[in-house]
């Protein structure tokens, strides 16, 4: 009777656990992507104007006849490495939460990469530009391991027995393939406008497990079927299309300015997911249909080119987000973005940048309420060029930024409670009775640090 | 942008030249007509434009598809014409460059004054028609100083230039040096013309640790002591957990001026720090009440009265007269402000887009001056942030109808109100769900704009001799819908202390709290706060004294002195070639609460206290903050002096100071005293040896809290080529104690006795400091520092921050410094510091009081990044 309870009880909270959204960070919005051009990326992703580099029109289609060049190809390798820290609160002996301690620390390594081609030609006073890329938009790439070990021995410097072994795996990104047409017209001897308009096809595929399987120490001292691993899976295709129109002016010598437009974006979700509990599938669905939306964006930006002894290019852009959109939960947000270029010799770049970006961490809770958190991320650029002949640049990229949260634990405590499937009154996974494992929710939630490093290097040819 | 273009030609050359082609004007086509390619002429053109203007035409091989045959073909048929961009505001601020930069970077000690240097910077003022005050009130420039201009001025002589100013006799080097750029002669050099300056900042930061410990106190209940119980420990029963100040929330700072040369002003600020409502998503209403703004007209040279200042300010402005003993707004304390060197303050009226919110003053100010007197009165409206009386249920207590405040308080977080009081509510239903501490629920705590305060003030001078002058300040604070209460100090601790289990925590250093000013109490009952006070200040010869006296208006007369409570300082200051002296005596009473003073004083007012020696037993913890922002001074009596001494190029006595005094609250005694020898064999490598000793409580050795601390820091510094600059520094300290024995048990035989404390503690760290200049337009700062503390703080003054440095760690930050163009500047720096704090007994999860504790150390690891961005125009 009480083992039907505990397992009615461990069901329902693996249920709920499949209902609500991964926690691992950015698994509903995914990690979004921003420029993947060495050089924008050097420069805290900014080029709303830009005039320089083919990838320029990914960022604003308006820029593709600001190039005012014959053509452009460019492609682009992205490198990410991810450090993700997870800590439990820790408290002193007065009962103070006084910081956190860090029980599951993950290393990983992702990549990506982006191309971008262009024609445009010059009739009259006009430009008239076509071209296409492929990049990614949203990455839902994530790996996580974490160890349920007990702490017995430990006093005798000896490893804890390890209970069980949780894992999340999600792989797959969302990619973006546009096509881009653009209009220039030169207003004057040094100034002009740009109109863009991007048709982008949207699509994907991308597959999500997270599993709590039981080790053979602890099913060896449980007994044989006692202990039910749990496996998650799921895979969501994604389909839709997506708009931007953008703009961008040359307003003399020293100024330019550039603006987009992303409209609203609904994307069509299809998910089949199947739980299994203790190799019994309990529950499955298959072509399931969700809509997913992507805000709108207004971003506006500034580019500055002063007579400096280095030549520089200084850009400073904002974007307004209309996470509003999507829900009553969200507010809407500014990312903010700053770059600079000096030439330190004539060809030797020197470039840095900051940008802080605004996301979401969405927490769907047991009674299908969601919680979400604002996330902000910082980071810091840097990189330089190597001008292997005088059309064929060679950009390098590297951005370092960190976030700092709090969002719920992944795996909740009371499923290694080994009484809910022994039935007995005490443990035998566990060293000892003062143990209480419960669950915790938003009033003990983990605090996550997170760091990036990432790695861009451009390819780029201009007729 | 006003441009002229200068051309100037040698007579005898302009025949030769005038079929040549010159490289500043040059158009695409003319340089087309020369022997080289499409992309060389576009090149050529790309540097005029993004590079720099031609100097000679041997600039051409700075262009790298220009090589040396096609520069000797060219030679003979391009000419480079003397182009000059002259804007004055441009060559001004070019000519300023460094000392603005310096202001800069010292902006975090001198809040709010750095505005007001770098408008004398940019618009100076005619060195003819200064005032006393206005000579005073400029960094490293000294009332020995102004008198000597002065009396040459008063004479009928006038200062023709810079060399005619060095020639003034009593004028010292530094003063000279300090002064000259924030004067003109005969012309200004930039006519009257608009100015504007725009900064934003975004800064990552993490709270110091007194904060954090104040925010990481938790609300229990009383029977968490009972092993019994399984403890839910909650991290959102703190205010960390339930503000969720793990997340990163940054500090910005957006700030907009603008002025028509000195005559018309205007600016804005708006600030958000850590935990704070953002700009985007506050009420037009909300910005504005959180917004710094002024509007102000200032006239040098008004048409009746000869050489007299007219300043009228509507908005934010500050006010500071005297040593700061009636009136200096501001909400930041500086320890050791003197008024001298580095250390000034700017007397009268100025605007205000400083941080300061609690002390800020918003109104209308106005301020009349002239060579021999001065007037000013300002009249200021504004709601203050102010620790209150709580009923459990959050509500304000009333007393008569009114509101019952305890005290004025610089919040860390501006929390908002409404967010305050459900946090507060839920900590309430924790400390009542146990058994009952004497103080079961938050009965004092902090509320945004609680106090309605109008506030006006006069300052009358009169100047009767130059270097000589009288003043006298008075301000009265109106509070017509509060009552300040502070019970006396038996009463106090029942009020301070939840669990009167640490009642004997509460000591005689606690009657500075007990002794903050009442409106109402078993004598009187008012609706202001008065202080009146004077100030005088002569210069004699090389020497020049100053002082002022202060009287806060209890129970005596207003026109009575002595029979208040008040606080005096006088000090003097001798000056001769490479030497100076400074001695300054200063005596503070316990019950003289000024909040709007900000005097010389070791240390700031309620250090020691309960507030900051144990927040964890206070019925509030954020109760700390009365202390940890704190900018008034400690109670104190004693005397400092201060010299500096230059041997010979070789050897310099740096800035060195002894001060002895008597913390007035409980008697304790300090000596404080640092001294700095450099040694400077050449111009290219200084070594520096500092000592710095402080013993508290020197004259009772049996008492617990004496303590002696040395410490001792050798730096070489090394002055490399392009102003680069490499600096190593060592330093060790010590901090001494008495033994500090715990008994856990009687000590007999058998029973756990243990000694719980060192006596003596040391610490030392070293750090690497470096600059690099690529050029006059990118320098890269950096700086890398290990460190063991041992239970000593560490200091390390950064490019703009002090940062303290606790227990043991390591930290590097590097700052770019980029000049994108002659008006913008952009700052971006990332500090990463990785620390442990002291080892804590740590309960593990989940497992109740009595279960497995650990010891610790608890590593912290911080990410800071800080970008400033501004343009001057």
């Amino acid at each position: 009777m009480i083992k039907k309870l505990a397992l009615s009880v461990i069901l329902s909270i693996i249920i709920i656990a499949g209902l609500s959204a991964w926690s691992i960070t950015d698994d509903y919005f995914g990690n979004r992507y921003g420029m993947l051009d060495a050089r924008s990326y050097a420069m805290g992703s900014t080029g709303i104007f830009n005039e320089l580099r083919p990838s320029a029109i990914t960022l604003n289609p308006a820029n593709l006849t600001l190039i005012n060049r014959p053509a452009g190809l460019e492609g682009s390798f992205f490198l990410n490495r991810n450090e993700d820290n997870r800590a439990v609160p820790l408290y002193n002996s007065f009962d103070n939460y006084i910081d956190d301690s860090v029980y599951a620390s993950n290393l990983n390594f992702y990549d990506d990469y982006a191309t971008t081609g262009f024609v445009s030609f010059k009739p009259w006073k006009l430009r008239i530009g076509i071209g296409a890329y492929y990049q990614p938009l949203l990455s839902f790439d994530g790996d996580y391991k974490e160890e349920i070990r007990n702490n017995r021995n430990t006093d005798n410097d000896n490893y804890p027995e390890k209970i069980a072994v949780n894992t999340i795996e999600n792989a797959g990104v969302l990619n973006q393939a546009s096509g881009v047409l653009s209009l220039g017209f030169a207003l004057g001897e040094n100034s002009e406008l740009n109109l863009g308009f991007d048709f982008g096809k949207l699509w994907g595929n991308t597959k999500y497990q997270k599993d709590i399987l039981w080790t053979q120490w602890a099913i060896d001292t449980v007994g044989e079927g006692v202990l039910p691993d749990s496996i998650y899976k799921e895979n969501v295709d994604w389909d839709g299309y997506r708009y931007k129109i953008g703009v961008s002016a040359r307003i003399n010598k020293r100024l330019g300015i550039g603006a987009t437009y992303t409209f609203k974006t609904t994307l069509d979700r299809t998910i089949d997911w199947v739980k299994t509990y203790g190799g019994v599938e309990v529950s499955s669905t298959t072509n399931a249909k969700e809509d997913y939306i992507l805000p709108s964006e207004f971003r506006l930006g500034i580019n500055y080119q002063p007579r400096n002894i280095m030549r520089t290019w200084f850009n400073l852009e904002g974007e307004y987000v209309r996470f509003s959109e999507i829900g009553d939960q969200y507010d809407d947000v500014i990312n903010f973005y700053a770059g600079v270029e000096h030439n330190i010799k004539y060809s030797l770049p020197f470039r840095f940048g900051f940008q802080a970006t605004n996301s979401y961490l969405r927490t769907v809770e047991a009674d299908n309420s969601i919680i979400v958190k604002r996330i902000i991320t910082p980071m810091i650029t840097g990189g330089s060029s190597i001008p292997l002949t005088d059309k064929l640049h060679l950009d390098l990229g590297f951005g370092y930024s960190w976030r700092e949260y709090e969002a719920l634990d992944l795996f909740r405590d009371s499923y290694y409670d080994d009484r809910h499937y022994t039935g007995e009154n005490s443990y035998q996974l566990w060293p000892n009775q003062h143990i209480v494992l419960t669950d915790r929710g938003w009033e003990n939630p983990d605090k996550v640090r997170e760091s990036n490093i990432s790695l861009s290097t451009s390819l780029s040819y201009t007729w | 942008m006003k441009k002229f273009i200068v051309f100037f030609f040698v007579l005898l050359c302009v025949m030769p030249l005038v079929a040549k082609i010159d490289l500043n004007t040059a158009t695409f086509e003319e340089l087309m007509q020369l022997p080289i390619t499409e992309k060389q002429a576009r090149d050529i053109l790309e540097y005029r434009e993004y590079v720099s203007i031609f100097k000679d035409v041997y600039q051409l091989r700075d262009i790298p598809s220009i090589d040396q045959k096609t520069l000797l073909n060219l030679k003979d048929l391009v000419v480079v014409s003397i182009y000059q961009e002259e804007d004055e505001a441009l060559a001004r601020r070019q000519q300023i460059q460094d000392l603005l930069e310096r202001l800069d970077s010292n902006e975090g000690s001198s809040e709010g004054m750095s505005d007001v240097w770098q408008d004398y910077l940019m618009t100076p003022h005619n060195v003819n028609k200064m005032h006393f005050d206005d000579f005073i009130s400029l960094p490293n420039v000294s009332s020995v100083d102004a008198v000597s201009i002065l009396k040459r001025v008063a004479l009928g002589d006038t200062i023709a230039d810079m060399r005619d100013l060095r020639n003034t006799t009593g004028l010292s080097y530094y003063g000279y040096t300090n002064l000259r750029s924030y004067v003109y002669y005969k012309e200004p050099p930039v006519k009257n013309r608009f100015f504007w300056d725009a900064e934003l900042q975004y800064y990552t930061r993490y709270l110091e640790e007194g904060a954090s410990d104040m925010y990481h106190e938790p609300f229990l209940r009383n029977d968490y002591g009972n092993s019994s119980i399984v403890v839910p420990q909650h991290k959102n029963l703190s205010y960390w957990g339930y503000f969720n100040m793990d997340k990163i929330d940054p500090d910005v700072m957006v700030k907009l001026r603008a002025r028509y040369g000195n005559n018309y002003k205007i600016g804005w600020m708006h600030y958000k720090a850590k935990g704070e409502t953002s700009l985007s998503d506050k009420t037009t209403k909300e910005i504005l009440a959180d917004s710094k703004f002024y509007a102000g007209y200032e006239n040098n040279e008004l048409p009746l009265l000869d050489n007299t200042r007219l300043k009228i300010y509507l908005g934010n402005y500050r006010v500071t007269y005297g040593e700061g003993l009636v009136m200096e707004n501001t909400d930041f304390y500086s320890a050791r402000k003197t008024g001298y060197g580095f250390s000034k303050r700017i007397l009268g009226i100025t605007p205000d887009l400083s941080r300061t919110q609690e002390y800020a003053l918003r109104g209308a100010a106005f301020e009349l001056t002239h060579p021999y007197a001065g007037l000013s009165f300002w009249f200021s409206q504004d709601d203050k942030d102010a620790i209150v009386y709580v009923d459990e249920y959050g509500n304000t207590v009333k007393e008569e109808g009114k509101d019952k405040i305890f005290s004025y308080v610089v919040p860390t977080i501006r929390f908002d109100n409404d967010e305050l009081r459900e946090a507060e509510a839920m900590f309430n239903q924790e400390l009542q769900s146990g058994t009952p501490y004497a103080t079961n629920y938050i009965n004092l705590a902090y509320r945004k704009d609680a106090l309605k305060e109008k506030l006006w003030g006069t300052h009358l001078q009169v100047n009767p001799f130059i270097g000589t002058k009288i003043g006298f300040t008075t301000y009265t604070a109106l509070y017509d819908d509060a009552y300040f209460m502070v019970p006396d100090y038996n009463d106090l601790k029942t009020l301070l202390v939840r669990d009167s289990y640490y009642y004997p925590k509460f000591k005689m250093m606690d009657a500075e709290i007990a002794n903050l000013y009442s409106t109402r109490t078993d004598t009187y009952s008012r609706d202001y706060r008065r202080v009146i006070g004077f100030d005088g200040h002569t210069t004699l010869g090389n020497i020049s004294i100053e002082g002022e006296y202060a009287e806060l208006s209890v129970d005596g007369s207003d026109l009575k002195l002595g029979d208040d409570p008040k606080a005096y300082l006088i000090s003097a200051h001798t000056q001769f070639d490479n030497l100076y002296f400074i001695s300054l005596y200063r005596h503070y009473d316990v019950d003289f609460d000024n909040p709007y003073s900000n005097a010389y004083s070791e240390h700031q007012r309620f250090e020691d206290t309960i507030l900051e020696k144990n927040i964890y037993a206070l019925t509030n913890p954020t109760l700390s903050d009365l202390y940890l922002n704190c900018s008034q001074a400690q109670p104190e009596e004693g005397i400092y002096f201060e010299t500096r001494y230059k041997f010979d190029r070789f050897f310099t006595i740096n800035r060195s100071y002894l001060d002895i005094y008597e913390r007035l609250t409980d008697g304790r005694r300090s000596v404080r005293f640092q001294t700095e020898l450099e040694f400077r064999p050449i111009y290219a490598l200084g070594l520096r040896l500092r000592y710095k000793n402080q013993v508290n409580r020197y004259d009772d050795y049996a008492e617990r809290g004496v303590s002696k601390t040395d410490e001792y820091t050798v730096s070489v510094r090394t002055f490399l080529s392009n102003r680069d600059f490499l600096e190593f520094e060592y330093r060790y300290n010590t901090v001494w104690g008495p033994p500090y024995t715990s008994l856990t048990y009687p000590a007999e035989p058998g029973n756990n006795t243990m000694a719980a404390a060192q006596t003596l503690m040391v610490g030392d760290y070293i750090g690497v400091n470096y600059t690099h200049n690529f050029n006059t337009n990118l320098k890269l700062q950096g700086s890398f520092i290990y460190w063991f503390g041992h239970g000593i703080s560490h200091w390390d003054w950064e490019d703009m921050e002090i940062d303290f440095m606790g227990e043991k760690g390591a930290k590097f930050w590097v700052a770019l410094h980029s000049r994108i163009s002659q008006n913008m500047y952009l700052t971006l720096k990332y500090r990463n510091k990785t620390y442990q704090t002291q080892e804590l007994s740590i309960r593990q999860y989940n497992v109740p009081v009595q279960g497995e504790n650990l010891f610790q150390r608890v590593e912290h690891k911080e990410n800071t990044i800080r970008l400033s961005l501004e343009y001057r125009y």
